[in-house]
């Protein structure tokens, strides 16, 4: 019996001493799951993944493993379903406005802490446009990313084929009709250069209403607001019809991806598209690209901006969101979020970017790459930052589908979209 | 070594069935928790909804909502005459490929190949095809319509044409399939009989309609079935061609259940609509086995 109990002894004092040793020695670095989205055309994986090899190979104690996962969309499905199962990544690049979403799912953490802390940053250096979407309850929730606004991208050898200044895009949306029929070209009864191109889709069509002098969502912090039945809704998608039916605008249904493809093979002359296309529209089109803002509405200039920002996960280790905040302030460092601009497209959301190399060289020797910087000055917070905004966004685009396939009239169309909008809000127990 | 009879069971344990069971096990266990419990766990998901993290009890507030929403509505009616549709194709078109595919032509394998190569192509490849011969400004179709003078159109951008754009799409990928079962029944017909009619002087539409057409009735039966499953599990095409749009005109039930679950994390209308598609397709299962079982010509 004596020598039994001595050698379980012994076994434990070896297990205990290995631990310690081990624990002591050879600590573990943290190994962090970082998902992300890619939204626009354009090789933007392959950045990605090459920041965080460049993050690795400069940190012993945090490994970041990059996760691809897909569109807006999928990434965010993924994101919900890992929350809730309880296994979420670590960190996450996520639609700005699905901010109140990831609250109600109590997914996501405040980085006000963070942000004061010693190891700390600038917030006042983001653009304010590109924080509206990132506060809620006067809390940060999120730190812009990949950012952008949806700019005008034009053709400037076709501009000038049929006599416009390619210097002069249009700038109100009379001035967008008339050049638009200017450019159309036809051969019999097909038409093989369209005038405009303006992509279906919620996100496009929330500039036009805030042109015409109402945005479609909260400007606040109202995760319960949608306008889509006002007068200037209305106003802004019987414009987009009226596009389809002066011959400037093709029939239908226009998809997201389809614009860039037929901007590039000269079958539209403009077109509507987030400004993270630029590098991919810049690189591949056989002419002189030329962008410019959003032609004016009544009521003057108007943006929505939109893309994704970095969340922290709620369920982890305080360890982990400690190491996902550094990775985040590793990425946003302004060489870096530059880079990044260079690389995609987007608009560098912070100031200290533009003003250190390499995008201000950039930025001087492409003058396209500053446009939607500029275009700020008009932007606004992006719908739908509401509950169920996912479900919103289908809701609207559907709205827009109708009209632009002549199925409905844009009054009965907003109508039926703000009464589905208002039963998700209800369903998710806002009070209207 | 211990000899093979120490394997032998008690005889009590043998008598009393024990041994069927266990060797059941296995298959049962699979079963209860693949099929059973999701079952279970399905329907009780349909009578919630999901509100954050938790899930409140709403009885049968998600069937109502699915019946009562215009958009839900049109989802299934979209399903019904999409599946009626791929019903009839797979039955008549199927048999009519295969009566051509049978004809004892020279090289005739060089015609049915490509009906029975599209069987093994994977549907998401099959709509990222056609999803550039759809195209409206770049697309294959659109091109070849222009060169002969005719109208082009946006073909899955028009709320008309997308949803039998995807039906077209379908059907060339799985249209060899069930015509692949009606050439191996029309290979086993006896020879005699159809000597006999054509002997007579039968024409070719009273040989099918009376001879044919009654001995491929098993096949019918079989085809039929598969083809109303199918018509409802493939969903690749969706994603991949409109994600039900324009305007909610090519979504499907299968779809329709994706994206209220896994997009927006509706659980409960999701199991809800799970639910209505299994009680369908449990009735149809029904039917089709006491109806067209008794009617159908087994040799």
């Amino acid at each position: 019996m004596f020598n039994r109990a001595l050698a379980i002894r012994l076994l434990v004092l070896f297990c205990a001493s290995a631990l310690l040793i081990g624990g002591t020695f050879a600590q573990e670095p943290i190994t962090l799951q970082f998902f992300y989205p890619v939204g626009v055309a354009g090789p933007l994986a392959q950045a990605i993944d090459g920041y965080v090899a460049e993050f690795n190979a400069t940190h012993d104690h945090i490994q970041v493993e990059p996760v691809f996962t897909g569109g807006y969309a999928e990434n965010m499905a993924r994101a919900t379903a890992a929350i809730l199962s309880g296994q979420p990544p670590d960190v996450a690049i996520l639609l700005g406005i699905d901010i109140y979403t990831l609250i109600q799912l109590e997914g996501i953490i405040p980085l006000d802490d963070y942000i004061a802390s010693e190891d700390g940053l600038d917030i006042d250096d983001f653009f304010d446009a590109f924080m509206a979407n990132n506060i809620a309850d006067d809390q940060v929730w999120s730190i812009p990313w990949q950012r952008s606004t949806p700019i005008l991208y034009y053709n400037k050898d076709a501009f000038a084929e049929v006599g416009l200044d390619p210097e002069t895009p249009p700038a109100t949306w009379e001035e967008l009709v008339e050049y638009g029929k200017q450019l159309v070209v036809r051969d019999g009864d097909n038409v093989t250069r369209w005038g405009v191109e303006v992509p279906t889709s919620f996100w496009i069509f929330a500039n036009f209403a805030i042109q015409a002098g109402q945005h479609i969502g909260s400007l606040g912090d109202d995760p319960c607001a949608v306008y889509l039945d006002t007068p200037e809704a209305t106003e802004a998608l019987a414009f987009l019809r009226r596009l389809q039916e002066e011959g400037v605008m093709p029939d239908g249904a226009n998809a997201w991806g389809t614009a860039p493809a037929d901007f590039i093979a000269g079958a539209a002359a403009m077109i509507y598209h987030s400004t993270g296309s630029l590098s991919t529209l810049l690189a591949n089109s056989p002419f002189e690209v030329g962008t410019a803002f959003m032609p004016a509405g009544e009521a003057g200039y108007g943006a929505n901006v939109g893309g994704g920002n970095y969340y922290i996960m709620k369920d982890i280790a305080p360890e982990r969101q400690d190491a996902a905040w550094e990775f985040i302030r590793w990425m946003v460092r302004p060489e870096q979020i530059g880079q990044w601009g260079i690389d995609s497209g987007y608009v560098a959301p912070r100031n200290a970017a533009w003003e250190v190399d390499p995008l201000m060289s950039y930025a001087a020797e492409v003058p396209q790459a500053s446009t939607a910087r500029f275009q700020l000055e008009y932007a606004v917070k992006e719908f739908p930052a509401t509950y169920g905004g996912q479900e919103i966004q289908v809701i609207t685009t559907q709205a827009i589908e109708a009209v632009n396939t002549g199925e409905q009239s844009p009054e009965d169309a907003l109508a039926v979209a703000q009464e589905r909008a208002n039963e998700v809000l209800i369903q998710n127990g806002c009070e209207l | 070594m211990s000899s093979p009879r120490s394997l032998a069971l008690p005889s009590i344990v043998r008598s009393s069935g024990a041994v069927a069971y266990l060797f059941l096990l296995p298959s049962l266990v699979f079963l209860a928790v693949f099929t059973l419990w999701p079952i279970v766990s399905v329907i009780w998901g349909s009578l919630h909804a999901r509100r954050g993290r938790s899930q409140i009890f709403v009885g049968m507030d998600n069937f109502e909502r699915i019946f009562s929403d215009p958009f839900s509505q049109q989802v299934i009616l979209n399903t019904v005459g999409y599946v009626t549709l791929s019903l009839l194709m797979s039955v008549f078109g199927g048999l009519l490929l295969a009566i051509l595919m049978n004809q004892g032509l020279k090289n005739i394998g060089f015609f049915r190949f490509p009906f029975l190569a599209t069987i093994a192509m994977p549907m998401v490849s099959v709509a990222s095809i056609w999803l550039f011969m759809y195209s409206p400004r770049v697309g294959l179709l659109n091109d070849i319509l222009g060169g002969l003078g005719l109208p082009r159109s946006n073909w899955l951008s028009d709320p008309d044409l997308a949803l039998p754009g995807l039906f077209v799409v379908y059907l060339w990928k799985q249209l060899g399939y069930f015509s692949l079962f009606y050439l191996a029944a029309l290979q086993s017909l006896p020879d005699d009989v159809l000597e006999a009619a054509t002997l007579d002087g039968v024409t070719f539409w009273q040989k099918l309609r009376h001879i044919i057409w009654p001995l491929v009735s098993p096949t019918t039966y079989f085809v039929s079935t598969i083809g109303v499953l199918n018509s409802l599990q493939q969903v690749d095409h969706v994603f991949v061609l409109t994600q039900g749009g324009p305007n909610n005109a090519t979504s499907l039930a299968l779809y329709y259940v994706y994206e209220q679950g896994f997009k927006w994390f509706k659980t409960g209308i999701a199991s809800a609509m799970t639910v209505i598609l299994l009680a369908v397709l449990l009735t149809m299962a029904i039917l089709q086995f006491v109806y067209l079982e008794r009617r159908v010509h087994y040799q």
